[in-house]
């Protein structure tokens, strides 16, 4: 079933050799079989009007997707039950008492990935959901563990400010801060504490420095052997599809944990080579993902943690960041995160200026250096969504010129020409979350607030932009079950629309 | 426009600047004997607030109404002093790396202070460091193979150096020096705590100094400092990784 907008203007494509895919976000794999109605996960029901099961919902959406060329799909899934998914089981006991993946959450994998298939879009991106930032009700392992400092040096010290609570996540590699904590650190005095706390539920313990060594280990980790079962159990549905070894499915990307801001939270670096969960598995996450890609003879240099584009808060600010001459502040956690992977340093910059919120020059004399060097990956993972924001709202300015959506796309995408050339001129380049062409019923996308033409000029600002010609693919955010805004408009299946009748406005280009 | 006027708004501002900003003094002195610790710089930091999640997909914090982020330095003088004004209030993490003489950075070795900065006040923070020996580690590297510089941050380091310790943190030693095939690490250690040298390059094999091949996917060598003596170690490079499993790795 297509929705077509109510007029169509050709639009230039994306600058070659260019592909799209689209963020499903969320997928319910609990549920995904032909007996469990749309209606059980809220929204989704409205996302694919008349269908009677939630499988039969996804083939909607995923004919609807192919029709627009859309050929491949980023999707998240939970781990503990975060958003109906729930490969293993007693998540939050010791992991050695952690199960999985249990034989239902794979074959409804195996289900997802067929209809994908029989569809006709063969690239998938699966993406670990090892927390839940988004609002959406993922069981907690064991809240509010007191956490006991260590007694004196030389152990891993605390960080500065850990507050004598800590939450932990069954996923998570080290603990964050609750809701409850009324430490000045994280609820201003005078402000909204319980809107602050809310927040900051999902941010881990903060110390720019330090992070990675002085962050507490996670009693409740579920374990790097059960994840990696999970990792071995997905990229193996993948393999074995249509059938046995057909590698029918490809894995273009393992997006092990997303948007990695190892530059204000070292401790992320978790993620990447752990130090505090050794006893549960293989803590090297780089080495074991890609051992499990190279099993299923996937290309192991697609194990990637994405990042986010930093935008200043004056239009068509730029400045240089710590990492080099030509490497841009507004690209600092794409550079972070290869230096996670490739042994470098992490960490905020001492002596930044912080200037018009970029992490704006500085020095490395505090920052951090992983234990750990690998290859660089193969792909770099930008998530891009170019606007100037409404300081007051945080939200892109509604309308250009104050958005300046296509002089700040090209500006940021321009900067990531100077990376690529520096770590690896030949990256595929995936803009990997952006603008998507929605509308919230009041003449804004459903994500981010931005100028309804925000993926028009989008891709213009690409066009215009320096590493037009690079090897790209534009991944739209498309939130089905779950939009970021919940204006019943934004579950409209006209919301759905990334290139109509190939009418962009992301047009690709080969 | 009247210059007095302008006078009069530019001095009000500046005085407002000033008045919005603290200070922090105090001393740096040895945890043993209370010695000083000149010549060490000492590093404020202020630690920030968020705003809350807006609800957009991408999850980078934003500061929340009023905060900035804002570190500086300065060095301790004969008698181990330290102070600095002109900072924003708020919490500062304090750190201190003393390059001449071997005392711990608390922010990596133990709990890093900290100094509640208050407008138009000097806020006390006495630091007693704990003083440890050098972790001193040569290599001898006669063909040649490990690069004698890097152009920048992400050309990265083709040998990684450091200490592993407690329950699993880590901290990487400095290259302190770079001669004819020869280049030395070193950082300040702790003594009397068992530690292990981590070695670990993509680039390069390496052996011990009595000849033992380390392991190619890192070396822990236990070993524990003792007070007034400088642990040395020496290794050696004895041959280059071949291109395709460096890329494997």
């Amino acid at each position: 079933m297509l929705f077509l907008p109510t007029s169509l203007t050709a639009q230039t494509p994306i600058a070659a050799p260019s592909a799209l895919e689209v963020n499903l976000a969320f997928v319910p794999f609990d549920g995904y079989n032909t007996s469990t109605s749309p209606s059980a996960y809220g929204n989704l029901q409205n996302a694919c009007p008349g269908s009677t099961s939630v499988r039969a919902c996804y083939q909607s959406i995923f004919a609807n997707f192919h029709a627009q060329n859309v050929t491949g799909v980023r999707f998240f899934f939970g781990i503990c039950g975060g958003f109906h998914s729930t490969p293993l089981s007693n998540c939050g006991q010791n992991y050695t008492k952690v199960t999985g993946p249990n034989s239902t959450w794979t074959a409804n994998v195996a289900s997802f990935f067929s209809d994908l298939y029989s569809a006709g879009i063969r690239n998938v991106e699966p993406n670990i959901s090892h927390s839940d930032l988004v609002g959406i009700t993922a069981p907690q392992g064991t809240q509010g563990v007191q956490y006991a400092a260590p007694a004196a040096p030389p152990v891993p010290p605390v960080c500065s400010g850990t507050p004598s609570v800590v939450e932990y996540a069954p996923g998570l590699p080290y603990g964050t801060v609750p809701c409850t904590n009324t430490s000045p650190y994280y609820c201003p005095s005078g402000q909204n504490c319980a809107k602050y706390c809310q927040a900051n539920a999902g941010f881990p313990i903060d110390d720019h420095y330090h992070g990675y060594n002085c962050s507490p280990a996670n009693p409740y980790f579920v374990g790097w052997t059960n994840l990696n079962n999970v990792v071995n159990a997905v990229l193996a549905a993948a393999y074995n599809t249509p059938t046995s070894g057909a590698k029918g499915i490809i894995v273009d990307e393992f997006d092990v944990e997303q948007e990695l801001n190892m530059v204000q939270f070292p401790v992320l670096a978790r993620f990447v080579v752990d130090n505090a969960q050794t006893q549960t598995g293989n803590p090297d996450a780089v080495a074991s993902i890609r051992n499990y890609m190279s099993l299923y003879h996937y290309d192991t240099g697609r194990v990637a943690w994405s990042a986010t584009a930093t935008e200043p808060n004056t239009a068509n600010y730029d400045c240089i960041s710590v990492y080099g001459s030509n490497q841009s502040a507004r690209v600092i956690n794409l550079d972070s995160i290869f230096s996670a992977i490739e042994g470098g340093f992490i960490g905020q910059p001492h002596n930044d200026s912080g200037s018009q919120g970029l992490f704006c020059g500085g020095d490395d004399s505090t920052m951090f250096q992983m234990p750990v060097p690998h290859s660089a990956p193969d792909i770099a993972d930008l998530h891009a969504y170019p606007c100037i924001k409404n300081p007051s709202t945080g939200y892109c300015y509604s309308d250009d010129p104050d958005a300046n959506v296509e002089g700040e796309a090209k500006i940021v995408y321009g900067d990531v020409l100077a990376f690529l050339n520096t770590v690896n001129p030949s990256a595929v380049f995936m803009v990997g979350e952006t603008h998507s062409n929605s509308n919230n019923g009041q003449n804004e996308t459903c994500e981010g607030h931005a100028p309804l033409d925000a993926a028009s000029l989008n891709v213009a600002g690409y066009n215009a932009s320096l590493v037009a010609g690079h090897s790209v693919i534009f991944r739209p955010w498309i939130n089905i079950p779950d939009p970021s805004d919940g204006s019943t408009a934004c579950f409209d299946p006209a919301n759905q629309n990334v290139n109509q009748n190939n009418q962009g406005p992301y047009l690709p280009k080969q | 426009m009247n210059l007095r006027f302008l006078s009069a708004i530019l001095l009000a501002g500046a005085w407002s600047a000033i008045a919005q900003t603290g200070g922090i003094s105090g001393t740096v002195t040895s945890a043993v004997d209370g010695s000083p610790v000149p010549g060490a710089t000492v590093i404020y930091h202020r630690l920030v607030n968020f705003l809350p999640n807006t609800g957009s997909s991408t999850s980078n914090p934003q500061l929340a109404p009023g905060e900035v982020y804002f570190s500086t330095s300065s060095t301790t003088d004969a008698k181990g002093g330290h102070s600095v004004d002109g900072l924003p209030p708020g919490t500062y993490q304090v750190c201190i790396n003393s390059p001449n003489l071997p005392f711990l950075d608390p922010c990596k070795w133990g709990e890093a202070p900290l100094a509640i900065v208050a407008p138009a006040q000097i806020s006390l923070l006495n630091i007693a460091a704990a003083p440890g020996v050098y972790l001193q580690v040569t290599i001898n590297d006669v063909q040649g193979l490990l690069p004698t510089s890097e152009s920048g941050l992400l050309d990265f380091p083709h040998l990684t150096v450091g200490v592993y310790f407690g329950s699993g943190a880590f901290l990487a030693a400095r290259r302190s020096s770079v001669g004819t095939g020869i280049q030395t690490y070193s950082m300040a250690v702790p003594t009397g705590v068992p530690l292990n040298l981590w070695l670990i390059s993509r680039y390069v094999y390496l052996s011990d100094s009595a000849g033992n091949a380390l392991a190619t996917n890192g070396a822990k060598i236990p070993f524990t400092a003792s007070a007034g003596t400088n642990s040395a170690f020496t290794i050696n490079v004895t041959g280059s990784i071949p291109a395709a499993a460096q890329a494997a790795r």
